[in-house]
C-alpha cells in the first residue's frame, strides 16, 4: 500500500517536475467566462496533433490556457497535418491541426469518432507567407523588392532567371542599380506541406497564365533547390546569395521579403491604375480572410476559400489559414468540455494576441471569433 | 585408492575419420602409465577418450569398451559428465579459472557440481588438495589471490589440486609439463610419483626421458602414414620398453631414428 | 581418505543425493541448451518478421486500390509519376549513387589511416589515434546532419565551383555548381566521414594481423616500407578490406538524417555531383514524407523501405561471401611458393638476391602480384623507389589529417554552439510552458528521461536475447548449418537501415494495437533491432576469446555444459560483453529517424514507457532545429532576460552537446573495460 503510494507520488513528481513557469502570463478578464474563473475546473490529459505551422501558436495557447485551467495537461505533437488528421480520425487525439480542410472521404470517416456527426474545420490561425530573398547590399529592414504576382510566378517557374531582369528592374526603379547580375535560385519545400499548397493556391489564382500547375502540397518542378521544413528553406536561403523562397513571414529573420504590387483601392480595373507595394502584413492578411467570410454558410463547419486573386492594396494576397479540426460532439462529455474551452481560448482575443506575438500570425477577424465561440458553447454545454 | 582400467578394442573417430584404431590394454590400479609416440599418433586423442572428453568435439565418437573396475564407461545410459567426475584431467597448458581465487579454483569442481560443503569442510578440502599437490606451503598465506597470478609451475600444480579435490579414481595428464620450465617439471614429476599411491595415473608425454623417470608402464603409439589412424604398437614395463623393446618400430622411435 | 571402495561410475552409484543432484544438473543442462537454441532461432524469426511486417504493411502499395495508389504516388511526385516502380527507381539510383560516392571517398582514406596506425604510427600513440578515429563513429547522425547542413554546405561552394569550372567537361562535374551546394557531392563527403571509422577499424585490425612472416619476407628482399605494404599486407587483407567496405556501404545506404538535412532532392537519374535537385535517397524520402503521409502514403513509403531492406540484404550477403574467403591461407601459400622458389634457386646457383628471382623462375601460369612485384623491385632504380615510398608516406599522413579535420570541426561547432544554453536549468527542465523565445527557455529533462527509458527498454530486450544467441552460436552450434544461417542473418540484421527498423516497429504495433500507436516502447523495439547484432557479434567474439582450455578444465571436473557456460565461460567473457553492450548502447542512443516515427515528439515529461509519446535527445535536437527562428516582439527583446530569436538553434546545439558527451562517456567506459579485460585474460 505504502509502496504503491510512494511510487505514485514519485511518478507524479517526475512528470510534473521540470515544467517551466512562463512569466508575464496574466488572465484577461475579457476572455469568456467559460474559461475564466467562473468555469467548471477541468482536469486531465488531452492530446492533439497535426500541423507544424501552428506549433508556435499552439505553444502560446497552451501556456495561456493553463493560466485558467492549471490542471489540464495538453500535449500537441507537430507531426504534420496528414499524421495529425489520421490520428484524429483514429480517435487517438481529440483535435487536429491541419493546413487544409478535411476531404469528403475524411469527413465521412470522422463520424466514427464524432458520435455520428461529421467533424468540422475551424480556422484558428492566419499567417502571412512571405517571398523571402537573399541579396547583398540591400537594407532589408527598410526596403522590399516589389513584384507583381506574375513576376513571382515566372521566377518560380524558371522563366525569369536573373536578378537584373528587365521586368524586376521596371517594378523597382529605385533599386534598379543595386540589382546584381546574379542567377536566381528558387528554394521550395521538399516535403509535403500545407505552406506549399497555400503558396500555389495564390500563384494559381493570382497568375493563372504563368502558374499552370494545379495547387497541391508537393512542389511541382525541379527548378532551384528543395529543403525540408521551414527551417531547411530559411537555412538554404541564408547560405547563398541570389536565392528566393517562400515561408511564414515571421521566419524571414534578417532576410529580405518581397512586397506584392497591388492595385490601390478605388482604381482597380484600369491598367494604369495606381499601385501600391504591399509587404507581408498580418493585418492585411486578416483582411483577406475577412473578405472570404461572406461566403461562409450557416453550419458549424467554417472552411474558408480565400480569393488570392483579389487585387487590392488593402489585402496581402499570400495568406495561409490553418484549422483546428474538431468534432461538434464527443462521446465522452469530458472531452467535449475540454475541446469547447480549448477552441474558445484559441479564438479569443487574448488567445489570438498570444499567438500573434509568438508566431507572427494575424489575429482572427471578430466575426470568425464569434462563430467559433458559438461552436465552443455548444460543446461546453454538452451533457 | 585408484582403480584399474581395461580397454577392449577401442576405435576413436572424428566423424567418419578413424583417428585411433583397435586399442586394447590393461592399466593397473595405482600405477603410472605413460603414452609415448610421435606427433599425431593419436595418443592424446586416445587419452581423451578415457574420460569421454573426446565427445566434446561435435561428431566425435568411440567404438569399443573402456572398463573402470569392470564398469563400462561407454555403456548404455552412462552420462559422460559423471564419468568425468571419476576421472580427472590435467592439461598441457595450466588453465586455472581466471575469474577465481586460488581457493575457489581448488573448490571449483566441488562447487560447480552443487555439492554442498560447509565453510570448514571447504577449508579442509582446500588444504588437503593443495598439500597433495605440493603447493600448500607456497600459497597458504594468499589463498584469495587470483589463480592466474601464480607462476607456470604453480598454476599447473593448482590445476592438479583442483583435479584431485573431487576425489577421482584416475588422473589423466596430457603432456602436463610441456609448457613448464625444467625446475617446475621436476616438481610436477615428483608430485606424480607421490600421487600414484592414491590414484591411477595415465600420462601422455613427448619426452621419453620423462616417461622413463616417472612411469611404471609405457605404451608406444605410432601412425603408419598421413591420414591413417594411430594404433598401439607395444605396451610393457617401462624398463623393458626402454632397454629391450619387442617391436622394431618401438626401437626405432626410442633410439631416435624418427620422431 | 575418501573414495577407497566406492564403485566406479557415480552416475550409476547408490549415492542418492549425488544421483539427484546429477539428475537436476542434467535437466538444467538440457533446459539451458534448449533456451540457447531458441534464441538462435529467434533471430531467424525476428528477421523473417521484419520482412513479413514490412510486406504486410507495404502490400497495399502493390495490390491495393489502384486509383488510390495512383493519386498517392502522384501526390508524392507532383503529378509526374503514378506507379510504384516509376516512383522508387530514381530513389534506388540516388541511394546507390550517394553510397558509392561516399565509399570511393572513404576507402582510400580509411586504408591510409589504418596503414598509418598499423605501420607508421609510434606504438604508444596508436591506441590514441585509433580512439580518435573511433570518435567519428560515436557522433550521432543528426549531429552530422546539422553540421553538414549548416557548416559544411556553405564552405564547400568555393571548391565545388572551382572543380566544375576546370573539369566541367566530365559529366560528373558539369557546372554551373549550385549555390548553396546542397548536392550529392556534399552528401557524399558527410557520408564518407561517417563510414570512415567503420572501414578503418576493420582494416586496422586486419593489417595488424598480417603475419610477421610475410612482412619480414618482403623486407628481407630489400623492400621499402611502402613496397612491403603492397607486397605483403594489402594482398593479405584484400578480401577483409572489401568486406569492410561493403559494411560501410551498408551503413551509407541506410543513412537518413544527414541526407535529409543536406540534400536538395530531385526525382532524376543524374550523375552530376555539383548540381542540386537531381537525386533523392530512399531513406531520406521516407523521413521527409512520413509525417504528412496518409494511410496509403504510409504503405507506399514502407514499400520503399522494403526495397531498401532488400538492397542492404544483398550488399551484406556479398560482403559475407567475400569475407568468407580466408585470406590468411592463400597469402601463406603464396608466400611459401615464393620462398621455396627463392630457396631453391639460391641453393642451386649461390647467386645474389637480385638474381634469385629471375625471369626463368617466374612462370606465368603461377603469376602472383607479389612475385611480379619482387621482380619489379629488383629492377627499378633505388631512388625512384625511395621517392615513391616518401610520396606514399605523405599521402598516408594526409589521409589521417583529412579524417581528423571534420571531427574537430564537428566538435567545435557543437561545443561553441551549445555552450549558450548548457546550464543546470537546461538539464533539469522540460519544454512544457515554454513560449517561443521568451524566458524561461526550457530544457531537455524530458528528453533525457525518454532516452534513458527507451534505451533501457531496448537493453532489456536485446541483452538477454543477444547473449543467449551468441552462447548458442559459439557453444552449441559451431560448424553446423544452422550456425552459418543464423550468423549470416545476424550480419544481415546489422545492415538494417535504422529507418527500416523504425518502420518495422511502427508496423508491428499498428497491426496489433491500432494504427498510429506511438509510445516509448515502440521506440525500444526499433532500437533493440539495431542493438541486437552488435551485442551478438561482440558477445560472440568475447566467447571465442575464452580459451578452450577453460571449458575443458571444467568438463574435466565433471561439470555440465550449461554450468560451464554459465559459471566459467560467461563470467570470464563478462567484461568484454559489458563493453560490447556499452558500445551498442552508444550507437543507438543517437538514433533519430526510427524514433521520430516510433516515439514521436512531446513537450512534457512522460515516464510511462508504454503509453504516450516520449521525447528523446536526438529527436529533440532535430525538432528544435526544424522550428527555425522564434518570433520576438520589441517588448520581448527588451525584457530581462530577453526574448531570444535564435533560441531554438541554441537549444538544439546544447542538446547535441549533451548527446555527444553522453556518447563519448559511454564509448570511453566501454573501451576502458575492454582494455582491462584483455589485460586480465593475458592478451
Amino acid at each position: 500500500m505504502l509502496s504503491a503510494f510512494s511510487v505514485t507520488v514519485l511518478v507524479l513528481l517526475a512528470s510534473a517536475c521540470g515544467d517551466n513557469v512562463p512569466l508575464n502570463m496574466t488572465s484577461d478578464p475579457s476572455v469568456a467566462s467559460d474559461i475564466g474563473q467562473k468555469a467548471v475546473s477541468l482536469s486531465g490529459q488531452f492530446a492533439g496533433a497535426g500541423s507544424s505551422a501552428q506549433k508556435a501558436a499552439v505553444e502560446a495557447w497552451i501556456a495561456g490556457y493553463n493560466v485558467y485551467q492549471p490542471s489540464v495537461d495538453i500535449a500537441y505533437d507537430p507531426s504534420g497535418s496528414g499524421a495529425g488528421v489520421n490520428s484524429f480520425l483514429q480517435g487517438a487525439t481529440l483535435w487536429a491541426g491541419s493546413d487544409k480542410p478535411l476531404t469528403d472521404a475524411q469527413r465521412k470517416q470522422s463520424t466514427a469518432v464524432c458520435a455520428g456527426q461529421e467533424a468540422i474545420d475551424l480556422p484558428v490561425y492566419i499567417s502571412p507567407l512571405a517571398v523571402i530573398y537573399n541579396l547583398p547590399g540591400l537594407d532589408t529592414a527598410k526596403t522590399h523588392i516589389t513584384m507583381t504576382s506574375d513576376v513571382i510566378a515566372d521566377i518560380f517557374n524558371g522563366t525569369i532567371t536573373r536578378w537584373n531582369d528587365a521586368r524586376i528592374k521596371k517594378l523597382n526603379p529605385a533599386l534598379a542599380a543595386k540589382l546584381p547580375d546574379l542567377a536566381i535560385t528558387p528554394v521550395w519545400r521538399s516535403d509535403k506541406s500545407g505552406t506549399t499548397n497555400s503558396f500555389q493556391e495564390y500563384l494559381h489564382q493570382a497568375a493563372p497564365a504563368q502558374w499552370k500547375f494545379t495547387p497541391q502540397e508537393t512542389w511541382p518542378n525541379n527548378i532551384g533547390q528543395g529543403a525540408k521544413g521551414t527551417a531547411g528553406v530559411v537555412t538554404a536561403l541564408s547560405q547563398a546569395q541570389g536565392t528566393i523562397g517562400y515561408a511564414d513571414a515571421a521566419q524571414s529573420g534578417s532576410l529580405g521579403t518581397v512586397a506584392v504590387s497591388m492595385a490601390v483601392d478605388g482604381s482597380k480595373g484600369s491598367g494604369t491604375g495606381a499601385r501600391e507595394s504591399v509587404p507581408p502584413s498580418a493585418a492585411k492578411a486578416a483582411n483577406l480572410v475577412t473578405d472570404a467570410l461572406s461566403k461562409l454558410g450557416t453550419g458549424n463547419d467554417l472552411t474558408l476559400t480565400l480569393n488570392h486573386a483579389k487585387d487590392s492594396s488593402s489585402v496581402y494576397p499570400i495568406t495561409q489559414i490553418s484549422y483546428s479540426v474538431v468534432c461538434p460532439t464527443y462521446k465522452d462529455v469530458r472531452n467535449a468540455h475540454f475541446v469547447g474551452s480549448w477552441i474558445e481560448f484559441q479564438a479569443s482575443a487574448q488567445g489570438q494576441k498570444l499567438a500573434a506575438s509568438n508566431s507572427g500570425s494575424a489575429p482572427l477577424p471578430s466575426a470568425l471569433t464569434s462563430r467559433i465561440t458559438d461552436v465552443a458553447h455548444a460543446l461546453l454545454e454538452a451533457k | 585408492m585408484g582403480q584399474r582400467i581395461d580397454v577392449e578394442h577401442v576405435n576413436v573417430f572424428y566423424g567418419s575419420f578413424k583417428a585411433v584404431e583397435d586399442v586394447s590394454m590393461k592399466i593397473a590400479a595405482n600405477s603410472v602409465t605413460a603414452f609415448i609416440g610421435p606427433s599425431g599418433c593419436g595418443k592424446s586423442t586416445f587419452l581423451r577418450s578415457i574420460n569421454r572428453m573426446h565427445e566434446v568435439t561435435p561428431g566425435a565418437h568411440v567404438e569399443g569398451k573402456i572398463l573402470l573396475e569392470g564398469q563400462d564407461l561407454y555403456g548404455k545410459g552412462v552420462d559422460p559428465v559423471s564419468v568425468r567426475r571419476d576421472i580427472g584431467m590435467v592439461f598441457q597448458r595450466p588453465n586455472p579459472f581466471p575469474t577465481m581465487s586460488i581457493r575457489d579454483n581448488v573448490l571449483a569442481g566441488v562447487r560447480l557440481n552443487n555439492q554442498r560443503v560447509s565453510a570448514s569442510e571447504a577449508d579442509d578440502i582446500v588444504e588437503w588438495a593443495l598439500k597433495g599437490a605440493n603447493l600448500w606451503k607456497e600459497v597458504s598465506n594468499r589463498l584469495d589471490a587470483p589463480g592466474a597470478g601464480l607462476s607456470g609451475g604453480q598454476q599447473q600444480r593448482l590445476c592438479i589440486a583442483r583435479a584431485v579435490a573431487v576425489h577421482p579414481q584416475v588422473l589423466l595428464m596430457d603432456e602436463p609439463c610441456s609448457a613448464l620450465d625444467p625446475i617446475s617439471t621436476l616438481a610436477v614429476e615428483d608430485l606424480i610419483t607421490e600421487l600414484k599411491e592414491q590414484y591411477t595415473i595415465v600420462i601422455v608425454t613427448h619426452n621419453m626421458q620423462q616417461a622413463a623417470r616417472v612411469s611404471d608402464t609405457t605404451a608406444f603409439f605410432n601412425i603408419q602414414g598421413v591420414g591413417k589412424p594411430g594404433h598401439l604398437v607395444e605396451m610393457a614395463e617401462t624398463t623393458k620398453i626402454f632397454s629391450n623393446p619387442a617391436e622394431p618400430e618401438t626401437e626405432s622411435y626410442i633410439t631416435g631414428r624418427f620422431g | 581418505m575418501t573414495g577407497s571402495s566406492e564403485t566406479a561410475v557415480r552416475g550409476s552409484v547408490t549415492d542418492a543425493s549425488a544421483q539427484a543432484s546429477a539428475r537436476r544438473a542434467r535437466r538444467a543442462n538440457r533446459a539451458f541448451g534448449a533456451l540457447a537454441k531458441f534464441c538462435g532461432f529467434f533471430i531467424l524469426a525476428l528477421l523473417a518478421a521484419v520482412a513479413i511486417f514490412l510486406l504486410i504493411r507495404g502490400l497495399p502499395a502493390f495490390f491495393g486500390d489502384s486509383a488510390s495508389i495512383k493519386s498517392t504516388i502522384g501526390a508524392f511526385t507532383g503529378g509526374e509519376v503514378d506507379n510504384f516502380w516509376g516512383f522508387v527507381s530514381p530513389l534506388i539510383f540516388g541511394t546507390a549513387l550517394t553510397a558509392v560516392l561516399a565509399l570511393l571517398l572513404a576507402i582510400p582514406i580509411s586504408i591510409g589511416i589504418a596503414l598509418f596506425i598499423a605501420f607508421y604510427c609510434p606504438k604508444r600513440f596508436s591506441g590514441l589515434v585509433s580512439s580518435v578515429v573511433d570518435l567519428l563513429a560515436a557522433i550521432p547522425s543528426v549531429i552530422y546532419g546539422l553540421w553538414g547542413g549548416l557548416v559544411l554546405v556553405p564552405s564547400v561552394f568555393g571548391a565545388a565551383n572551382a572543380v566544375s569550372k576546370v573539369f566541367g567537361w566530365i559529366p560528373l562535374f558539369a557546372g554551373p555548381a549550385s549555390n548553396p551546394p546542397r548536392t550529392v557531392g556534399t552528401v557524399a563527403i558527410v557520408l564518407a566521414v561517417m563510414v570512415i571509422p567503420i572501414i578503418t577499424s576493420v582494416s586496422r585490425d586486419l593489417f595488424k594481423q598480417t603475419p610477421v612472416l610475410l612482412q619480414e619476407a618482403a623486407l628481407g628482399l630489400g623492400a621499402t616500407r611502402w613496397e612491403m605494404i603492397r607486397l605483403a599486407v594489402l594482398p593479405f587483407a584484400k578480401s577483409g578490406v572489401v568486406s569492410a567496405a561493403m559494411l560501410g556501404l551498408g551503413r551509407a545506404l541506410g543513412e537518413t538524417m544527414a541526407v535529409l538535412m543536406i540534400l536538395s532532392p530531385g526525382r532524376g537519374f543524374s550523375f552530376n555531383l555539383f548540381k542540386a535537385s537531381q537525386n533523392q535517397t530512399i531513406a531520406a524520402n521516407i523521413a521527409a514524407q512520413f509525417p504528412e503521409a496518409d494511410d496509403m502514403g504510409v504503405s507506399v513509403l514502407i514499400a520503399t523501405g522494403l526495397v531498401l531492406f532488400v538492397i542492404t540484404f544483398i550488399v551484406n550477403f556479398a560482403a559475407r561471401r567475400i569475407a568468407a574467403r580466408k585470406p590468411g591461407q592463400k597469402g601463406k601459400g603464396r608466400l611459401r611458393t615464393l620462398l621455396g622458389r627463392m630457396r631453391g634457386s639460391a641453393k642451386a646457383s649461390q647467386t645474389t638476391t637480385a638474381d634469385v628471382v629471375s625471369d626463368s623462375d617466374i612462370s606465368s601460369a603461377d603469376a602472383h602480384p607479389a612475385i611480379d612485384a619482387v621482380a619489379t623491385i629488383t629492377r627499378s632504380s633505388a631512388r625512384a623507389r625511395h621517392r615513391l615510398d616518401v610520396a606514399m608516406r605523405v599521402l598516408i599522413y594526409v589521409s589521417l589529417v583529412v579524417a581528423v579535420i571534420p571531427l574537430i570541426s564537428v566538435l567545435w561547432t557543437v561545443v561553441s554552439g551549445g555552450i549558450a544554453q548548457f546550464n543546470w536549468y537546461f538539464l533539469t527542465h522540460n519544454m512544457k510552458g515554454v513560449i517561443g523565445g521568451l524566458y524561461p527557455y526550457g530544457g531537455i529533462l524530458h528528453a533525457m528521461i525518454g532516452t534513458l527509458e527507451i534505451t533501457g527498454g531496448a537493453m532489456l530486450i536485446s541483452i538477454p536475447v543477444g547473449i543467449m544467441t551468441s552462447v548458442w552460436l559459439v557453444e552449441y552450434a559451431q560448424g553446423t548449418k544452422p550456425h552459418a544461417v543464423v550468423s549470416f542473418l545476424v550480419d544481415v540484421m546489422s545492415g538494417i537501415p535504422s529507418i527500416v527498423a523504425g518502420l518495422f516497429a511502427y508496423s508491428v504495433f499498428s497491426i496489433f494495437f491500432g494504427p498510429g500507436t506511438v509510445n516509448g516502447f515502440v521506440g525500444s523495439v526499433a532500437l533493440s533491432i539495431l542493438m541486437l547484432p552488435t551485442v551478438i557479434r561482440t558477445c560472440e567474439e568475447m566467447l571465442l576469446i575464452v580459451p578452450n582450455d577453460l571449458r575443458e578444465a571444467a568438463y574435466g571436473l565433471g561439470v555440465t555444459k550449461a554450468r560451464t557456460i554459465w559459471r566459467i565461460v560467461l563470467p570470464t567473457a563478462l567484461p568484454g560483453i559489458v563493453s560490447g553492450v556499452i558500445l551498442a548502447i552508444a550507437r543507438v542512443i543517437g538514433e533519430t529517424a526510427p524514433l521520430l516515427i516510433a516515439a514521436g515528439v512531446i513537450t512534457g515529461t512522460n515516464v510511462n514507457l508504454f503509453s504516450g509519446r516520449m521525447m528523446t535527445l536526438p529527436v529533440y535536437v532535430y525538432d528544435e532545429y526544424s522550428q527555425g527562428l522564434a518570433q520576438c516582439s520589441a517588448q520581448g527583446l527588451a525584457l530581462t532576460p530577453p526574448c531570444v530569436p535564435e533560441i531554438r538553434m541554441e537549444r538544439a546545439w546544447s542538446a547535441a552537446l549533451v548527446l555527444i558527451i553522453l556518447v563519448l562517456i559511454l564509448t570511453v567506459i566501454g573501451r576502458l573495460i575492454t582494455r582491462i579485460s584483455s589485460k586480465r585474460l593475458g592478451k
